[in-house]
């Protein structure tokens, strides 16, 4: 099992404030690396610094060897590392097949003058990415919502509208910022599904997120933060009886817990 | 509208236009015709950078950039309008590319203000320095070459009608280039940037270069009416490319709504350049009473004239959608997941599941 990810001694300083402290993890193939903690731990912070939103302090992010320190964001995107927001972000004024499609920017191979002139390969391709758009949402279940706005959808098909843009980019690391949060049961389910068949396809996952059960469940390892300090790693059982993780959710010693 | 109504509809449009100045012998008239023309395609270009998220307001200043290089080029270089023309655009493009590799670093305000201290500096450079005429500017700037024609005859340059034509070829040009970009891979591309920058970003596309593009694309074009409008009106002043030309573009976009990329900016310059001069009766307040007239333009009217008129359609397609489509198309894209869940009613989800099963 190969590792696509590493990351060794990522600090990141926000003034005087230190949001991320020599951090070192790894993330193998095909696997589903759960990263919890407690608000304010850095997990967004460690998201945004491998997708290149920001900049490291110091530190290096390993990509299949490629350092990643100082690359723009959309050349990250075009090595194959997609992030789910963990707001919903999409084009709200523009179809949800629309949006789909706006994914498959890194994949286009026809040029640009071939592009500009509609020529036979492109509109070969653009027929080929409408193809791909349409079984992309029948993956997560939007297809019958291809011609509808976004912003007129209800948040847990937004959430899914998001995935599927983040797949339409074909990664090979998905980056899933609080995937399943605000989600009503029903909806918690669906992506809980599709978030293993992802993994099921070989696609890499990092997953942050709030909702326990979830983590727990899906994840096969679990790295927990703490005001940016790596805390404990393992399997999620393991995790969940570190005297440390619990005194980091739940305070020390008031409930004279064994 | 189908496709191949909108190509019927473009087309009759085309014809009316071209049919325009022989309907209309008044010169006057005809030269409003061209101002119009010449307003809207700025206003084309100005809509489709403000739909990659930038909101450009140095379009006036490469209009004068082109004009002012045209008339350098024939006045002073020799060099016929024929020559001048390819020359001027490709040299505003250049200047666009280095004025534009610092501008586009930045959206929002960060390109806004600069770009307009660039249309304020433009028309200074023009007034203070002596090459350029300074503040009364070059005159006498020739007409274009005639154009010999098959028959032994010549297509002659002087005409309101004959510069009406020429215009009319290039507009035509930038109105097929302006829509085959909206329809490739680099309008898809705007438009997801001017939606959201960071979703654009985290798919692969590389904002300062999609940017900067659509930077030159717009200059090169406003220097295109630049030059023409040099040879058109053979006398330029460095007053008249200044920041309130900038404005006024900007205007000409949002009155008539930067929905429709090219039907908007042809109403909206129309009316606003029709009022002014309709206005002349009331000489010095006309730009009071221009302004007062777009501000209540813009009170009841938002999403410009064009978002007016389709806003009432859409409200009436979608009252009739929504009830007829939503739900259906909503049990359908459950359906679709092909799982249990679909066949499930709302209120039945208790069953064991390995996620909610370990609740508590």
């Amino acid at each position: 099992m190969g590792v696509v990810l590493e990351i060794r001694k990522l600090t990141k300083r926000f003034g005087g404030l230190t949001a991320v402290l020599d951090l070192d993890l790894r993330v193998n193939e095909s696997e589903i690396l759960g990263l919890i903690g407690p608000n304010g731990a850095g997990k967004t912070t460690v998201f945004s610094m491998i997708s290149g939103f920001q900049r490291p302090t110091s530190g290096q992010i390993l990509f299949d060897g490629q350092d990643l320190v100082g690359k723009p964001a959309f050349a990250i995107a075009s090595l194959g590392i997609a992030r789910l927001f963990q707001h919903s972000v999409l084009f709200g004024n523009i179809p949800v097949l629309e949006n789909v499609i706006v994914g498959f920017h890194r994949n286009r191979t026809s040029g640009l003058l071939s592009s500009f002139f509609a020529r036979k390969k492109a509109r070969l391709q653009e027929e080929e990415f409408k193809a791909q758009a349409l079984e992309i949402l029948e993956f997560v279940g939007l297809a019958g919502l291809k011609n509808e706005l976004p912003i007129n959808l209800p948040h847990g098909h937004q959430r899914l509208l998001s995935l599927a843009i983040t797949l339409a980019t074909k990664p090979r690391l998905l980056l899933l910022d609080e995937p399943v949060t605000g989600m009503n049961p029903k909806e918690l389910k669906e992506m809980v599904r599709i978030i293993r068949l992802i993994r099921d396809r070989g696609i890499t996952i990092m997953l942050v997120e709030h909702h326990m059960r979830v983590v727990m469940d899906i994840c096969d390892r679990v790295t927990v933060l703490n005001y940016g300090v790596k805390i404990a790693e393992g399997t999620p059982q393991d995790v969940c009886r570190d005297p440390e993780v619990c005194a980091a959710y739940l305070g020390k010693g008031t409930f004279g817990v064994a | 509208m189908s496709r191949r109504w909108k190509l019927w509809a473009a087309t009759a449009f085309f014809l009316i236009v071209a049919a325009l100045p022989q309907l209309v012998r008044s010169p006057y008239y005809v030269h409003l015709m061209i101002l119009i023309m010449m307003n809207s395609v700025l206003a084309m270009t100005f809509v489709m950078l403000l739909r990659a998220g930038l909101l450009n307001m140095s379009m006036a200043a490469f209009w004068g950039i082109g004009a002012y290089t045209s008339a350098m080029l024939t006045l002073k270089g020799g060099l016929s309008f024929w020559w001048s023309l390819p020359a001027s655009v490709t040299i505003s493009a250049v200047i666009a590319l280095v004025v534009g590799a610092i501008l586009v670093r930045n959206s929002g305000l960060g390109f806004i203000i600069p770009s307009l201290i660039f249309a304020f500096i433009v028309p200074l450079v023009f007034g203070t320095f002596r090459v350029f005429g300074g503040h009364v500017g070059l005159i006498r700037v020739p007409a274009p070459d005639s154009i010999p024609l098959p028959g032994g005859s010549a297509l002659m340059f002087g005409s309101e009608a004959s510069y009406y034509y020429l215009l009319l070829a290039f507009a035509v040009i930038v109105v097929v280039v302006l829509l085959a970009l909206y329809r490739s891979w680099v309008g898809r591309a705007w438009r997801a940037m001017g939606l959201s920058n960071d979703l654009a970003q985290s798919v692969g596309i590389n904002l300062f270069r999609y940017r900067l593009l659509g930077f030159v694309i717009v200059s090169a074009m406003a220097a295109l009416m630049g030059v023409f409008f040099a040879h058109y009106s053979t006398n330029i002043q460095p007053g008249s490319y200044g920041p309130f030309k900038a404005i006024y573009i900007q205007m000409y976009a949002i009155l008539g709504g930067i929905g429709s990329p090219v039907i908007g900016p042809i109403i909206g310059a129309g009316i606003l350049t029709v009022i002014p001069e309709a206005l002349r009766v009331v000489k010095n307040f006309e730009p009071m009473v221009t302004g007062a007239l777009i501000v209540l333009i813009l009170i009841f009217l938002p999403q410009g004239i064009t978002g007016f008129l389709d806003g009432r359609s859409a409200r009436q397609t979608s009252a009739y959608l929504f009830g007829l489509l939503r739900g259906h198309q909503r049990e359908k894209a459950y359906s679709l997941r092909g799982d249990r869940q679909a066949l499930e009613g709302e209120g039945k989800l208790g069953e064991s599941d390995d996620v909610e099963s370990e609740a508590g």
